[in-house]
């Protein structure tokens, strides 16, 4: 089946609720987390096997937690926090005291163990609400378009509109039926970019638009401790991650809760990315701890012949990205240090913050969602039937990689590869399914020719430039526009990349026009704008570099 | 490290050159071995006569021309091939490969995507592959290895100890190999860094051909050693541009095998580079070779990727330069000792 362009919501693949692998978690939730529980305590007899070993990693944790609750508290943070850790102070001392490093004294460092990887299970552990998830779906794609949309003029109207005249600015792309088909056949483990906040809400109702079951996620437990968006998180199955927390227990509960979801085929979702995105660029360097987990869980299920698990890439496109200012500082402080000094970005005056929202509802825009092909553990794409395709196109069965001389042989450090291959997979689907748009192609070549012009400075120093410095001839842009706009129709035609309509479609001067439109939407500066006498400049360097880094990586700097 | 890989399956071996043989007999002291081979005549020999390269053939080890059945019995397969015949072979393979497969080789040069026989061409390092590089494009396997070391075939046959680097990404893939090919005269080191290993082996075979042409022109060991350390420090510069650590060059792969190539007759690009010494063209040294030198590819290889990349590689141009260019070995030498030689030690 070929790529289709969605123009109504489809059906649910499940429509019955009960069925649902997220629901079934919650409902069997104090089940599922002794079983976590268990297998991690089970793998801590090999990961510490002496108890002098297993004493250390808990007087670690107890170091860690200590230092946390002392020095970054949060709201979010249960009250009786202090008091659970004196608690298990009070017993690594009397253990200590005892000096018992007897194997069978083991088991009372196992019964702590326990105790804090139960606190941490229920902290972590995801809520399902059927109902709050109709409401959710009913009203959060309203009040998300509302947030990101077009031509406006009464919110109010478009709240009670129908839906499906939404997938003209929304548009969602991918191989529907063949998804839909695997999500019946396996579990699917889905793996969007990130570039903002609201991109969460944005793939779930993606996924339920092409009649996909809800996913179980990871949210920051400081997003979850907000209100109002705490109650909407914590019962549409989220599971809480803490960032503060770098401990080894924690990590581990948090990779088996993952991994035995996925065992237990809830549909789920990692941002592979890590966080959002904060130079613009698309991901090329994944985190794959959390990855690593689907891979593992692949290989249980091998074992016990369950489910064979599908990873679907999915790139979100917007024009423009109302974070920019944030993420992009944030990138430049960690890149520039001593370099690069950072100043407010904030919407200052009364003048700004009226031109914000004049353009929020006077808009002309979309977003693009493309579901990449789907593929297996190890990145093979698959077909319908669910078979993985070999490099010689013909199908096989991956299983074969888990084993040795047809027995299937658990190797951490085996999978860790096989999620480094899947993750450099994941990537080329990215690069793949990236939309350009006109926003980050106008920022593209543009920096590209003011990073030419001034070879000889940083770019810290080309962000400094005096306006005079920062002109870009018009001949210069629109002759640089056009060879870009070949060869990307050239990377189009070879399926490495997807063009907008109106790149593909309109002429040079409105591709222009209106990517210098679009940039500038929700930034108080103009971003890319045409001078008085028609010539190309900027009036913050910093987003331009934003939003040009969306094209990196695609070797076209050459051409210009 | 404890083993807990029981191999039970024959090994496959693919390649019936002198490496190959040696390692054939000498992993059948412990386990069968299929090996392939693409003449019928050879597959003979070896069947009923148990004899191949005036090798004895130990009784386990049986050859078929069948690639098929070499991957339907045997679960790990080492290619020794020559890297010209490699992507061919892997090729035909692949169609028999599952994702049971572990393919460990044991090839010493590269596989070039741009024609470069008719004479210099731009090099960049996305034109070049090592030879694993060639087994994951080509095949779905993916638990890949290669062995690199001071392995020359003759001391192996006569039984005399040996060490050899067994590099994977994969740690079951070195303990897979290690356990079919470790006994008490050959000892296996390993390493995750693949590529840094495979790299040494290739690099080393141009220095070998620049050591024999000194041998033949009578130089001691003042030369070899000045062209066995500044060879080191060329193959790591030429490594960094290809992204791997020095790490690699600095053990048994790289010192070890530069040592034991350097020094020793035996070695093909040693004898290449003794011919040429001794007046012999590399046309006529070709031509009489019963065996690939990957030297006299990795010479023109290296030279046209230094070029282009800019990398300082002094020893490959001269060594160029004598064998392409028709400048005698003792203009090499002169070219040799004029260079600004700079620092010893710069490559951290």
């Amino acid at each position: 089946m070929a790529i289709q362009k969605l123009t109504a919501p489809l059906d649910y693949v499940n429509p019955n609720y009960e069925n649902w692998g997220i629901y079934k978690l919650d409902k069997n939730k104090d089940a599922f987390l002794i079983e976590v529980v268990e297998r991690i305590i089970e793998k801590s007899r090999t990961t510490y096997p002496t108890t002098r070993a297993l004493f250390d990693e808990l007087a670690s944790t107890l170091y860690q937690e200590r230092i946390r609750v002392t020095t970054s508290r949060w709201k979010s943070d249960p009250e009786d926090e202090k008091d659970f850790w004196n608690n298990v102070k009070g017993q690594i001392i009397k253990f200590q005291k005892a000096q018992s490093w007897e194997d069978n004294d083991r088991a009372i460092l196992e019964t702590l163990l326990k105790k804090i990887l139960y606190r941490y299970a229920y902290e972590i552990v995801a809520n399902f609400k059927p109902r709050i998830f109709e409401l959710a779906q009913k009203f959060l794609p309203r009040i998300l378009f509302l947030f990101l949309n077009s031509k406006l003029n009464s919110p109010f109207k478009f709240l009670f509109r129908k839906m499906s005249s939404f997938y003209e600015k929304f548009i969602i792309t991918g191989d529907f039926e063949l998804i839909r088909n695997l999500s019946k056949k396996g579990t699917i483990v889905v793996v969007p970019t990130h570039f903002s906040n609201t991109d969460s809400p944005l793939v779930g109702w993606a996924l339920s638009s092409i009649g996909l079951e809800p996913v179980t996620y990871g949210a920051g437990i400081n997003l979850v401790g907000t209100q109002p968006l705490s109650f909407m998180l914590n019962n549409l199955g989220a599971y809480k991650l803490d960032r503060r927390r770098k401990n080894a227990l924690y990590l581990e509960l948090l990779k088996s809760y993952s991994q035995m979801a996925i065992e237990r085929d809830t549909p789920s979702l990692f941002f592979p990315g890590g966080t959002r995105s904060r130079s613009g660029a698309l991901e090329s360097k994944l985190k794959l701890g959390l990855l690593s987990t689907a891979v593992e869980a692949q290989q249980e299920n091998f074992i016990h012949n369950r489910k064979k698990i599908f990873v679907l890439p999915l790139v979100i496109n917007y024009q423009y990205n109302i974070e920019c200012s944030s993420l992009i500082n944030q990138h430049l402080v960690e890149i520039g240090k001593e370099k690069y000094v950072s100043d407010s970005f904030e919407y200052s005056t009364t003048y700004k913050i009226i031109r914000f929202f004049k353009h929020l509802f006077h808009a002309d825009t979309e977003v693009v969602v493309s579901f990449g092909k789907p593929l297996d553990i190890i990145g093979n794409e698959v077909n319908s039937n669910g078979d993985s395709i070999a490099p010689n196109g013909k199908p096989f069965d991956i299983k074969g990689y888990f084993e040795v001389e047809n027995k299937i042989v658990r190797d951490e450090q085996r999978n860790f590869e096989y999620t480094k291959i899947l993750g450099s997979k994941i990537v080329s689907s990215y690069f793949e399914n990236n939309t350009v748009m006109t926003a980050p192609l106008v920022a593209f070549v543009y920096f590209i020719q003011l990073k030419k012009r001034h070879k000889h400075l940083s770019l810290f120093e080309i962000m400094l430039l005096p306006r005079e410095d920062r002109i870009v001839s018009r001949d210069n842009m629109m002759a640089g526009m056009a060879t870009i706009i070949v060869k990307l129709k050239d990377l189009e035609k070879l399926n490495k990349v997807n063009l907008s309509e109106i790149i593909k479609e309109s002429t040079i001067d409105n591709v222009l026009a209106n990517g210098m439109n679009s940039i500038s939407l929700f930034n108080s500066k103009k971003v890319v704008y045409a001078d008085s006498d028609g010539n190309i400049n900027s009036q913050d360097v910093r987003l331009v570099y934003f939003y040009h880094n969306r094209l990196i990586g695609y070797n076209l700097e050459e051409y210009l | 490290m404890k083993n807990i890989y029981n191999i039970t399956k024959p090994i496959g071996i693919l390649g019936i050159g002198s490496f190959g043989t040696v390692l054939a007999n000498l992993i059948a002291e412990r386990h069968s071995v299929v090996m392939y081979a693409r003449k019928q005549s050879t597959v003979d020999n070896i069947n009923v006569h148990k004899k191949h390269r005036d090798i004895e053939i130990l009784p386990n080890v049986t050859a078929t021309t069948d690639l098929g059945l070499v991957a339907s019995k045997c679960d790990v397969i080492f290619p020794v091939l020559p890297s010209y015949a490699f992507r061919s072979v892997i090729k035909d393979l692949s169609h028999f490969l599952t994702s049971n497969h572990i393919l460990i080789h044991g090839a010493k040069g590269f596989d070039v995507k741009l024609d470069y026989s008719q004479g210099p061409v731009e090099l960049r390092p996305r034109d070049i592959c090592t030879m694993s590089e060639v087994i994951l494009e080509e095949t779905p396997v993916y638990r890949v290895g290669c062995i690199s070391g001071p392995n020359l075939a003759k001391e192996i046959a006569q039984k005399q100890p040996a060490g050899t680097v067994l590099a994977s990404k994969f740690k079951e893939v070195l303990a897979i190999g290690t356990e079919i090919l470790q006994c008490d005269r050959f000892q296996i080191y390993g390493s995750n860094d693949i590529k840094g290993i495979e790299l040494a082996g290739v690099f080393k075979n141009y220095i070998a051909i620049a050591a024999g042409a000194s041998a033949a022109l009578g130089y001691g060991e003042n030369v070899k050693a000045l062209l066995i350390t500044k060879g080191i420090s060329e193959m790591i510069a030429i490594g960094k541009a290809l992204g791997v650590e020095p790490k690699s060059f600095l053990g048994l792969a790289g010192i070890g095998d530069l040592v034991a190539t350097c020094s020793s007759p035996l070695s093909r690009n040693y004898s290449v580079g003794y011919r040429l010494a001794k007046g012999e063209s590399i046309e006529q040294i070709i031509s009489t070779m019963t065996e690939a030198a990957e030297g006299i590819n990795t010479v023109k290889v290296i030279k046209y990727l230094s070029d282009t990349m800019h990398i300082q590689a002094p020893l490959v141009g001269i060594i160029y330069k004598v064998m392409y260019e028709n400048h005698s070995l003792e203009s090499g030498i002169k070219m040799l000792m004029r260079l600004n030689a700079g620092q010893d030690v710069s490559f951290y």
